[in-house]
């Protein structure tokens, strides 16, 4: 099989509305590879999260192949994509999804837990580890509910990537974070992406997103309209506004 | 592994805590279900042993075995309706004892037959009369005179009803007007000296018929063994007479049906009232003692001529001062003394037992006295046998409820006798009378050769035989006073009653004696069943209360449901968050589960022990039996309710059923969550 991380070849999802089914991704063609540090870019309604989504293994396309570690993610049955996702992927959400009721530590070592690799202390070890790499070492036994939007969304980092997972993608990380803090996010996982080799996908609005990303996938009405490898202005995000404000 | 439950378990507790109202108002829901639970169970489980003990130590035994055929269910102390049921019979009981002695688990066997008998008891005026005849036989002038007396003092009264009927009724009085002034004028009485007989016989035929109906009442009988029944029924004491002697045929009274269905009325009337009053009730405050203190008044003329005419004024001295009147008419004295109030009503209900009921006989009979129980036998025809009461028992813990004295307790020959089942006595007598009046054993083919044909022999010796008649009169009755105690333990019988050692395995006990039985045309029944209405109740009252139970419980179910299922919707971003990042299905409804079965074991251990220390509680202050039929269910005035472990393990184990089965449909609604929701969640 091809050594991409994940391959999407031919890829159509239609969503049921009402009697008619509405097409959000017409024909993807697209594949990552190791280490890269890209972004979907494209206006609400673009398909841009409908295309994270079938990336990401939460949900699978209607027409066209997924290949995830070489497999098609369409025949899958629902447990074997729960544990594809546990151990190839690491979710960073828009919201952050901490787990309100466990520690900031609890929160990292759940994907660990459920993997059922690791014995109790190993898990400790890494979980701490990782903290400290986010900066938070000090806010182990903190709950989220005591942390600022950008100190959560370093955990939510640190949950994603505590596993070494070969892809972890980011839906509007800096989405619900100022200016400031949604930078520092950002410089965080460029560093991660760049010293520990993982491969980072957004989702994103942002023009500070796309110009730090190494490449930038430009999707429209459910088509890749550009998949450009380097940063860009700030103009077409002028033009994603617009698009935005149509649709 | 461990690791994954601890989380659980902390994702349990903590979303506990973090909907505190909502964990409390379920948790408290749940606790309660729990704390009836075992409570109701617990108080069930102690009622069923405590009536276990009133009627099944007492009289009933753990199992009644009769009759398949019967047509009608046993019911010891009485089922619905009147009437002798008809529950067949035991030919022989012998082989019965022999079977059933043979299970395990059985401490004791006694045959019972169940007898009605009315039992007669003559009016106070055909008392007085016959009294006013035995002392003018034996020229007992100064008692003469005072029966006279009475004899005025009833007609008086009789007037007195008779003048208050022509009031409310223009009834025609068929001339009782007329033999009730007669009766009072003192030109008949001047006859009592010149002609007592004459006028005892006017007395007898005219006035006798117009004084009220002698007293009759009801008698319900076991006959039994009563040497086994006194080994094998250890609860029951003897408070007056003795128990009857082995081989004696006589009868054992309760003494509370005696005191609360034949007592004299005043002395009843006041008991009532006594008994209230200790209860902490007063006579200003209720209405229904202030009833039954007017009921007390009018039966108080009664006491006039039921005290010996020789005690008169010194009883009515005593009671002339405690009124501060001067000593005149006893009767109007008597309705004062019986106008009570709450200030000098003990003193007073201490001063009529002293002085006025210690010379009247308060019961229609006394222990030693012999009775004439009456009652129809199988085959339709009435039969009447004397027996001495021998004795007055009361069951140990049930001193006050006349439900559980309400069997008389006799003999079994002489519920043989009152059933209409032949006995040796009565076989004998019955070839003393055939003897007598020459009757002979003829077969049917003889028949007419008996009656009209030719053997010399025939008219011969009905001649000869017809002299005999006096002999009729000298049969002996005595000899049926007393029998073989043999014969109480083989023969008829109704039913047979049986004790366990160990009830706890009554089931398998009942079983076991069903098919030992069985082969003997005889069915066994548990006492329960087998005590007819009383025993039922307690069924009754379990299903109530389990059904009372099974609803809440159902109710918390739905009320659990619904709020389980508002908990995941509020949490289907959190869940979904946990499906995308790697949790399988499988996790998600063990978090669910585990959450309620959380709640559900904590809420169960609350209830529990809440229920351990109000059972606690109970046990030392009891419950309060404030009906006749509550003490027999409670085995005494006061139920003192015990707690088993049983009792907490079950109220636990349903909570956590309900709990978990609540869960049901959440669980599987967080089950459906898509993976696919994180990435639409807002905090």
């Amino acid at each position: 099989m091809s050594g991409h991380i994940v391959e999407l070849r031919g890829v159509i999802k239609d969503y049921p509305l009402g009697k008619v089914s509405v097409r959000a991704l017409h024909g993807i063609d697209l594949s990552f590879d190791r280490g890269e540090f890209a972004s979907i870019a494209g206006p609400s309604g673009s398909g841009k999260t409908t295309l994270l989504n079938l990336i990401g293994c939460v949900d699978v396309p209607s027409e066209g192949t997924v290949l995830m570690n070489g497999r098609s993610t369409g025949e899958l049955s629902d447990r074997e994509l729960t544990e594809l996702r546990l151990f190839n992927l690491g979710f960073i959400f828009q919201s952050f999804n901490l787990v309100p009721v466990l520690t900031v530590a609890q929160n990292v070592e759940l994907p660990l837990l459920l993997q059922h690799k690791m014995t109790g202390s190993e898990r400790h070890a890494q979980v701490v580890a990782m903290l400290e790499r986010v900066g938070l070492g000090k806010y182990v036994n903190h709950r989220p509910t005591e942390l600022s939007g950008g100190q959560r969304q370093r955990v939510a980092i640190a949950r994603a990537l505590v596993t070494k997972p070969k892809l972890v993608l980011a839906d509007e990380p800096t989405a619900n974070l100022d200016s400031v803090t949604g930078n520092s996010i950002l410089q965080l996982m460029r560093e991660l992406n760049q010293t520990e080799g993982t491969t980072f996908l957004f989702s994103t609005h942002d023009a500070a997103v796309m110009k730090l990303a190494s490449r930038v996938i430009r999707v429209h009405d459910g088509r890749i309209v550009d998949d450009g490898h380097g940063a860009r202005p700030s103009a077409d995000t002028n033009a994603d506004r617009a698009a935005a404000a149509h649709a | 592994m461990t690791a994954v439950i601890k989380l659980l378990l902390q994702l349990g507790v903590q979303s506990l805590l973090a909907h505190r109202t909502k964990s409390l108002i379920v948790g408290g829901l749940l606790a309660f279900g729990t704390f009836l639970v075992v409570t109701s169970l617990a108080v069930l489980d102690s009622v069923t042993r405590a009536t276990r003990a009133s009627l099944v130590e007492s009289i009933a035994g753990d199992v009644q075995i009769y009759s398949k055929d019967a047509k009608d269910s046993l019911a010891l102390l009485g089922g619905i309706g009147f009437g002798t049921e008809d529950i067949g019979e035991i030919d022989s009981y012998g082989p019965v004892r022999d079977a059933v002695l043979k299970v395990d688990n059985v401490a004791g066997v006694v045959p019972m037959g169940i007898a009605n008998a009315a039992v007669a008891s003559p009016g106070d005026l055909d008392r007085t009369l016959n009294a006013l005849r035995e002392a003018v036989k034996g020229n007992d002038a100064a008692n003469v005179m005072l029966l006279a007396d009475r004899v005025r003092t009833i007609a008086r009264v009789l007037q007195d009803q008779q003048q208050k009927q022509a009031a409310v009724a223009a009834s025609e009085n068929n001339g009782a007007g007329e033999v009730l002034a007669r009766a009072l004028s003192d030109e008949l009485w001047a006859g009592m000296t010149t002609d007592p007989l004459a006028t005892l016989d006017w007395l007898d035929t005219k006035l006798a018929p117009l004084g009220e109906q002698g007293n009759q009442f009801y008698l319900r009988l076991v006959g039994t063994d009563l040497d086994g029944f006194k080994q094998t029924f250890k609860r029951i004491k003897i408070v007056d007479g003795e128990y009857v002697p082995s081989g004696t045929r006589g009868v054992l009274v309760g003494q509370a049906f005696l005191d609360r269905r034949l007592k004299f009325a005043v002395a009843m009337h006041l008991d009532t009232i006594h008994n209230e009053l200790v209860k902490g009730q007063t006579i200003a405050a209720n209405k229904t003692l202030q009833d039954t203190l007017a009921k007390a008044r009018r039966a108080s003329p009664r006491l006039v001529y039921m005290l010996p005419p020789k005690d008169l004024p010194v009883v009515t001295a005593s009671i002339a001062a405690e009124l501060g009147k001067p000593p005149g008419e006893l009767a109007p004295l008597l309705v004062d003394f019986l106008t009570m109030d709450d200030t000098n009503f003990e003193r007073r209900y201490q001063m009529f037992y002293d002085v006025i009921a210690a010379r009247v006989q308060l019961y229609p009979f006394q222990v030693g006295d012999t009775i004439t129980l009456t009652s129809f036998t199988k085959s339709g025809y009435l039969r009447s046998i004397n027996v001495k009461v021998w004795g007055i028992y009361v069951i140990e813990g049930l001193e006050s409820s006349d439900i559980a004295s309400a069997l008389s307790i006799t003999d079994l020959m002489t519920f043989r006798e009152l059933y209409g089942r032949r006995t040796a006595a009565l076989d004998a007598e019955l070839v003393k009378m055939k003897a007598a009046s020459g009757a002979k054993e003829v077969n049917r083919e003889d028949a007419e050769a008996a009656l009209f044909g030719g053997s010399d022999a025939v008219e011969v010796q009905a001649v000869a035989e017809s002299a005999a008649e006096v002999v009729l009169d000298k049969v002996d009755r005595q000899e049926s006073f007393t029998f073989d105690p043999k014969d109480a333990n083989e023969g008829f019988a109704l039913t047979t009653a049986v004790l366990l050692k160990d009830p706890d395995k009554a089931r398998a006990t009942q079983r076991e004696i069903s098919a030992a039985v069985a082969p003997l045309g005889l069915q066994a029944v548990n006492w329960q069943t087998a005590t007819g209405i009383v025993g039922q109740l307690t069924m009754v009252v379990s299903g109530v209360l389990l059904g009372a139970i099974f609803i809440l419980f159902l109710v918390t179910t739905v009320i659990l449901n619904n709020s389980l299922v508002m908990a995941t919707l509020e949490r289907v971003a959190e869940i979904g968050t946990l499906r995308a990042i790697g949790a399988q299905k499988r996790f998600v409804n063990a978090m669910i589960t585990f959450e309620t079965a959380t709640l559900g074991a904590l809420a169960g251990v609350v209830g529990a022990l809440t229920s351990v220390l109000f059972i606690t509680w109970l046990s030392k202050v009891g419950i309060p039996a404030p009906a006749d039929v509550l003490q027999v269910l409670f085995g005494g005035p006061r139920l003192y309710p015990t707690l088993t472990a049983s009792n907490v393990v079950a109220g636990v184990v349903a909570t956590l059923i309900v709990g978990v089965f609540a869960t049901l449909y959440p669980a599987r609604l967080a089950m459906r969550v898509q993976p696919v929701v994180a990435m639409q969640g807002k905090e």
